[in-house]
């Protein structure tokens, strides 16, 4: 089969009607705009306030913000509810910390988001239960650039609220912090040569201990946390979006 | 009044909604099937692209994220398929019926490479998509690229081949029967 023969028979396969449901379409898509704009609003109004998983998984409810403009010694810190075993640095299921508040920020369960801190989404494409996992960077139009330290999983809760994430003061983070051993990805839109997104196929996932960060969760979602250096060299932490079975 | 990302979003869908799921039918290989492809990816791409693009650019966010969904499928089902002592292939090509004949013979065909195949020979025939704008759509590397489409035409010469030997096999058994009668 020669090349225009096989280009002449996929063009002859005749494209079906469309009948796409727009109204449906903007009706989504404005449920997932919302919590990201509130997020980016909230971040303008109140600098140096960190915003908490300021994200929602596709079909789950709406955003809360968790940190109120002018809040500086507990900034960020999640509307978190004290369950039977919440508190500070008390033991609970293996051995992990569950913790809230100023214990929780130093733990690692204040995350930004990788969307709002980057301007590119994140996501696991696949089951990272297994420790292994493709993960997915969607570049804006404008691009961006940086360094991968390493990835990992947090528990993430449908309200988006951090239920666990691993702790920032393992030997494991450490160990990786600033080595760049993940890579580095890059991408943006100039014109037919668009690289929109960059997939990471089989990536092995950090395992560190985990803390729980005293949110109180029937169901959570694993999400991306990396640890990146950006452009200017600057490290950071970000969470990901949920993964969800679609 | 709308906002402009919807006014976008109505004109994309007017505009190349067509389009869009005859590239979804083409990976997936079920017309209904394209379609929630393409609605779920209007739906994820508007989700997270802020102002200041116009159609063209929707567009193409809106084609990497069909072709997302459909590897994503893929990548998720591996996982089954590798417990699967047999390879069952699809029964349902055209829900809509509007294949049939060579065209039908040539979508089933399709369906019968791996998705990463499957989506390089869309992209490079059928969308005229030079191998850096596929290895860019899929994030993979031009030599990967290569790879895919080189696999891919192999086997669907192979595929020829053998519907072209079954069909003379057939022919001259139909006319052995007709000497016999």
């Amino acid at each position: 089969m020669s090349d225009d023969e096989l280009r002449r028979r996929l063009h002859e396969i005749p494209a079906p009607t469309a009948r796409l449901d727009v109204d449906a379409a903007i009706a989504g898509a404005r449920r997932t705009r919302r919590p990201k704009v509130a997020a980016v609003t909230a971040a303008t109004a109140g600098a140096g306030v960190l915003i908490i998983a300021p994200f929602v998984a596709p079909g789950l409810q709406g955003f809360q913000p968790t940190s109120a403009p002018g809040v500086a010694d507990d900034a960020g810190a999640p509307a978190q509810e004290s369950g039977p075993d919440a508190g500070t640095g008390g033991d609970s299921d293996g051995g992990e910390e569950t913790l809230s508040g100023p214990e929780a920020a130093t733990a690692g369960c204040l995350l930004d988001d990788a969307e709002v801190a980057t301007g590119i989404v994140i996501e696991f494409a696949d089951d990272p239960s297994d420790g292994v996992a493709t993960v997915r960077f969607t570049f804006p139009p404008e691009g961006g650039a940086f360094g991968i330290d390493a990835i990992g999983v947090a528990e993430v809760a449908p309200d988006g609220r951090v239920v666990s994430a691993p702790d920032p003061r393992s030997a494991e983070v450490e160990s990786v912090l600033g080595t760049g051993r993940g890579g580095t990805v890059e991408g943006g839109v100039s014109g037919p040569s668009a690289v929109i997104d960059v997939i990471m196929d089989d990536v092995a996932l950090l395992e560190a201990p985990p803390v729980r960060c005293g949110v109180e969760a029937s169901t959570a979602a694993p999400a991306p946390v990396l640890w990146l250096t950006d452009a200017q060299g600057r490290a950071i932490t970000v969470i990901g979006e949920p993964w969800v079975v679609r | 009044m709308a906002a402009r990302w919807e006014l976008v979003v109505a004109e994309l869908v007017a505009q190349r909604g067509e389009a869009l799921v005859r590239y979804a039918m083409l990976l997936s290989g079920d017309e209904e099937e394209a379609r929630d492809m393409v609605q779920d990816a209007l739906t994820a791409t508007f989700g997270r692209l802020r102002n200041g693009f116009e159609v063209e650019q929707a567009e193409a966010y809106v084609r990497k994220a069909i072709a997302n969904r459909f590897l994503d499928r893929a990548r998720r089902g591996q996982r089954w398929r590798r417990i699967v002592p047999l390879v069952v292939e699809r029964e349902l090509v055209d829900s809509g019926s509007t294949l049939t004949g060579e065209r039908l013979d040539m979508a089933h065909r399709l369906q019968r490479l791996t998705p990463r195949e499957r989506a390089c020979i869309v992209l490079r025939y059928d969308e005229d998509r030079t191998v850096e704008q596929i290895a860019a759509e899929l994030g993979i590397s031009g030599g990967a690229v290569k790879r895919y489409l080189s696999d891919a035409l192999g086997k669907l010469r192979g595929m020829l081949d053998r519907e072209r030997e079954r069909a003379e096999r057939e022919a001259g058994e139909r006319a052995a029967e007709g000497d016999r009668a």
